[in-house]
């Protein structure tokens, strides 16, 4: 069994279609993107392996996605692995570009916290979940 | 205990219920062949159960014992996510309130 250890506790969390990278939502209000292969001498080896010895996930610009205001309630990938929406307790749901880490949309909350369910990996737009006092409601974009 | 119910969609039968946790059961995975379950909760526990066993009407909720349990979080499960590949294959990532995703696999 592997550990990675990440600097803040991890509210939510989505992996890679190929399972190349974890994308992990934090109390801190930011999103790691931490990837289980690393390159030695041009190859590409999985990481991990070692149960000994916990993996210490660096912060690093390269890696993180910044631009929320308070912590990660939900997050996920759309099914090609480019697109990442994560909601945080203000209400508010990001959309990032998963290569250039960009916010690509913000959708405002509604009050209350958010949690954005499965992204319907068919449909590459279906829905964000929204909780708001105790009603559901559907957000198709 | 918290309670683990099984129910059956097309005609809403409780198939199974079954105390299986200390504290409120938050994540749950199905593997890709959907042949295990795995359960985590805010008590920090993994279960991992067998599907086969939950729909078996010839055995009792009593006697179905989790296949694997892992004690190995000492903080809340906030994500169970089983990744790609068999209940025999697949690499099975789990989160919590601890700082720390675990990565089990079978060797």
């Amino acid at each position: 069994m592997t550990t990675i250890l990440f600097p803040s506790s991890i509210n939510a969390f989505v992996l890679d279609p190929a399972e190349r990278a974890i994308y992990v939502g934090t109390s801190a209000s930011i999103i790691h993107q931490f990837n289980l292969f690393q390159s030695i001498g041009g190859k590409y080896e999985a990481i991990g392996g070692d149960p000994s010895h916990p993996i210490q996930a660096v912060e690093s610009a390269h890696h993180d996605f910044c631009g929320h205001s308070t912590e990660i309630t939900a997050i996920n990938l759309s099914f090609d692995g480019t697109l990442l929406v994560s909601g945080d307790n203000s209400g508010e749901i990001f959309v990032w570009d998963v290569g250039s880490r960009q916010v690509l949309r913000k959708i405002k909350g509604q009050n209350g916290t958010c949690s954005p369910g499965k992204i319907n990996s068919r449909s590459y737009f279906e829905c964000p979940n929204l909780r708001e006092a105790g009603r559901s409601a559907f957000v198709i974009w | 205990m918290i309670t683990l119910f099984n129910f059956q969609v097309a005609s809403g039968n409780l198939l199974f219920a079954r105390e299986a946790h200390y504290q409120p059961l938050t994540q749950m995975s199905f593997t890709s062949d959907e042949a295990l379950l795995f359960t985590g909760g805010e008590d920090a526990v993994i279960h991992s159960w067998r599907v086969m066993d939950l729909v078996d009407f010839n055995l009792r909720s009593e006697e179905i014992m989790p296949v694997q349990s892992w004690n190995e979080h000492t903080l809340a499960i906030t994500g169970i996510i089983c990744g790609s590949g068999t209940a025999m294959t697949a690499r099975v990532y789990t989160a919590s309130l601890d700082q720390t995703v675990k990565v089990q696999f079978k060797q």
